[in-house]
């Protein structure tokens, strides 16, 4: 075998288009753009630097000690969770159902309703807080307004003052915007679901509840795969709704890692510390996507 | 071959030597013909505060825009602390940038981006132009470092029908206003808004309640670090917000409602008082010509025994001409036509109230305006800033959060001084060991 067939020369010689656009641009884009910025993050915590003058300081894991003892940083980490549990159950939940009801055709104009529940995902977060912010305003917000009418005031809350239910508020109004999202992967994954399957089961006599929880969402573990990963990723994000809406108030009880670093970053001027925030997160979410592809993902594709 | 001593050549070579001659002098000519490009980053919270500074803007360029041009960038009244701090650290920062007072301005010019404006001071003489609070609150050191703009006053705004209707009058002390509350919360009608949703409204009342209690020196002490916040004096004063909010002074569910919400009840006459910041006027003022859609007029925050008022008088805008711009002068002469009476005037006309010069013509405006920018004038060199403006963000936003806390009935007043504490001896923990060793 010639040297330059081993070293794959020949077949870079035959696919150099594939190799420069499929491999190296993407590479040296992704290093770029994404590999370059994290890399920097990281050894920016490691400093105490202002982000305004040149002057950055080397203070080795100070940064993540501070961190362990701010109790502002906990009371995030916590939000991020509950925010993940609520975009967990709620939009995927939501959506999965809506797009089980849209693919058996239970309601009428399917198309309509799928485009009507995806709607608020190609809404801006800024625009979706603004909006919510208007609906559960206290004095004359339309939800109030509703439950009163409804003779369920009992359930009028402040949805935004009570720092018990602020942050659930948030997530809720999170998983509005991102139900259209688990809905359209739902929707395309169970028109993969052999028919088949579906007309056995009819015929054993099982409704829709058993087939859609039974059946069909088994069938899913791919789709499920990624739903719940986009979920995280999303949770970990969290930002936009907390800086229109509630700026991390009542009494910081809102704040997650994202409005956090932003916070020290840019309003405390702690770029260093901010960064190290962001490691936290980068960390958090690599390493439920490890557990998310290790246990949800493992035998997904076996035939 | 070349040859200079040609005849041709010579004449080639002197009709080059002409050409260049005339080209360099063209050149020469439209260098001293191009003018000085100076960037002005302001902010602008409301949409009138745009319109004024094109306003400015336009009117600078049409008349000196040949000699000194002015390219302006705004940015919202939100995200100006972001941005600001990405701009002023690039390598091409603008030449004039707006920039909070207090402890924001203390740590631009810490950092080294402000430029010591005392010679223009002197110069343009706006030491005698500008109302003595806002020069006050511009120097640092005994040097200047800002130009106030625009500046404001947090006074008690009250409904005048609501209290003629109850047959109240002005009150003068703390005790005469909680009587005040009293009999408009016995007629129903909520005594106070708050709307302290983003957490900054409540330092109004907790400082200027702190201020006229225990004394501007107490005050001073706080936000200079000389005093703890876990002082009995600061927890006092939150202890007596929390009273405030327990006793129903102020709306229900203020720690969700936002300020442009809460101007709603304002107007309907369910709300008989608050106390904010002039800078509100212009909500105030809505669509009519003159202040206000409400009948409305305003006091200072009364006294306590054994303490003159003292009101808040704060630089609602500031400017700033950076460290590194190579046309300081020039930036300096815009920041005069800025502070101009004429241009003063127009911003009466354009955007909201007050000038910080104190010879602006205030008669375009209402007579509760005009009374209130007399008594900015003449509120004397020695105010104060609220919480937020008067510390570094990392101490305000702890405090902000720690009060808004304690009025929810999360944490105690006590806790929540505790909590501002631990955040100023992070920030600037070495001065506190200092004095009170």
């Amino acid at each position: 075998m010639q040297i330059s067939n081993m070293l794959g020369l020949d077949w870079l010689r035959q696919n150099a288009f594939v190799a420069v656009f499929g491999m190296a641009v993407p590479t040296i884009i992704f290093l770029l753009f994404v590999g370059y910025p994290i890399l920097y993050t990281v050894y920016l915590s490691f400093f105490s630097w202002n982000g305004a003058d040149g002057a950055k300081t080397f203070i080795g894991l100070q940064n993540y000690t501070d961190m362990w003892n701010d109790s502002y940083v906990w009371t995030a980490l916590k939000n991020n969770f509950r925010w993940l549990v609520v975009t967990l159950i709620f939009p995927v939940v939501a959506g999965y159902s809506i797009a089980y009801v849209l693919r058996a055709r239970l309601v009428p104009f399917p198309a309509l309703v799928r485009t009507v529940i995806f709607f608020p995902v190609t809404m801006s977060l800024i625009a979706v807080g603004l909006m919510f912010l208007l609906i559960l305003n206290p004095m004359f917000g339309a939800l109030n307004v509703a439950l009163e009418s409804l003779g369920l005031g009992f359930l009028i809350r402040e949805w935004f003052g009570d720092h018990r239910i602020a942050i659930y508020t948030l997530a809720f109004v999170s998983g509005w915007a991102f139900t259209g999202m688990p809905m359209i992967f739902y929707f395309a994954g169970l028109g993969d679901v052999p028919k088949e399957t579906l007309d056995a089961a009819r015929l054993e006599g099982a409704g829709h509840f058993r087939i859609a929880t039974r059946i069909a969402l088994p069938q899913l573990r791919p789709v499920t795969a990624v739903v719940v990963m986009l979920t995280i990723f999303e949770s970990m994000r969290a930002f936009d709704l907390v800086a229109v809406m509630t700026k991390g108030a009542p009494f910081g009880s809102t704040t997650v890692l994202g409005y956090q670093v932003y916070l020290e970053s840019f309003w405390n001027s702690r770029v260093g510390y901010g960064a190290a925030i962001s490691t936290l997160i980068l960390v958090l979410s690599a390493g439920l996507a490890a557990l998310v592809l290790s246990r949800l993902m493992k035998g997904a594709f076996d035939g | 071959m070349f040859n200079i001593s040609n005849g041709i050549g010579r004449r080639t070579v002197f009709r080059l030597m002409a050409a260049s001659a005339l080209c360099m002098s063209a050149v020469a000519g439209s260098a001293q013909a191009d003018p000085v490009e100076l960037r002005y980053f302001y902010r602008a919270p409301w949409p009138s505060s745009e319109v004024y500074a094109n306003w400015l803007i336009d009117q600078w360029n049409a008349k000196n825009g040949d000699r000194i041009h002015v390219t302006g960038a705004s940015v919202d009244g939100e995200t100006y602390k972001t941005k600001q701090a990405i701009e002023l650290a690039s390598s091409s920062p603008p030449d004039i940038f707006y920039s909070w007072e207090g402890g924001r301005a203390a740590e631009v010019i810490a950092n080294g981006f402000a430029a010591d404006l005392t010679p223009y001071y002197e110069q343009y003489g706006w030491k005698d132009a500008l109302v003595p609070a806002s020069v006050s609150l511009a120097t640092f050191d005994d040097k200047q470092y800002f130009l106030p703009t625009e500046i404001g006053a947090s006074v008690v705004w009250y409904r005048t029908d609501i209290y003629e209707q109850l047959g109240l009058s002005v009150p003068t002390t703390w005790d005469e206003l909680m009587a005040n509350a009293e009999k408009i919360k016995e007629a129903g009608i909520t005594p106070f808004n708050l709307a302290n949703q983003k957490k900054w409204p409540a330092q109004f009342m907790w400082s200027a309640i702190l201020v006229n209690k225990y004394g501007l020196e107490t005050y001073d002490g706080l936000v200079n670090n000389t005093i703890p916040w876990t002082d009995p004096r600061a927890v006092d004063v939150t202890q007596m917000m929390v009273d405030l909010a327990q006793n129903d002074m102020f709306e229900d569910s203020f720690n969700s409602v936002d300020l442009a919400p809460a101007f709603v009840p304002w107007d309907q006459g369910k709300v008989a008082m608050w106390y904010q910041g002039s800078f509100n006027l212009g909500a105030f003022r809505g669509e009519s010509e003159k202040c206000c859609t409400a009948p409305m007029s305003f006091f200072p925050m009364p006294a306590f025994p054994d303490h003159d008022p003292v009101m808040s008088v704060f630089a609602e805008d500031t400017l700033m001409i950076h460290a590194k711009s190579p046309h300081k002068d020039e930036a300096a002469e815009f920041l005069d036509w800025i502070v101009s009476q004429q241009a003063m005037t127009e911003k009466l006309a354009i955007d909201k109230p007050f000038p910080s010069r104190i010879d602006a013509d205030l008669t375009s405006l209402s007579q509760m305006e005009q009374d209130l920018g007399k008594a900015i004038a003449g509120a004397g060199a020695f105010t104060f800033m609220h919480v937020d403006h008067a510390v570094s963000p990392a101490i305000s936003d702890r405090f902000l959060d720690a009060v808004q806390g304690a009025l929810a009935g999360a944490i105690s007043p006590e806790d929540a001084m505790k909590m501002t504490e631990e955040a100023a001896i992070r920030v600037r923990g070495e001065v506190l060991a200092q004095a009170q060793n």
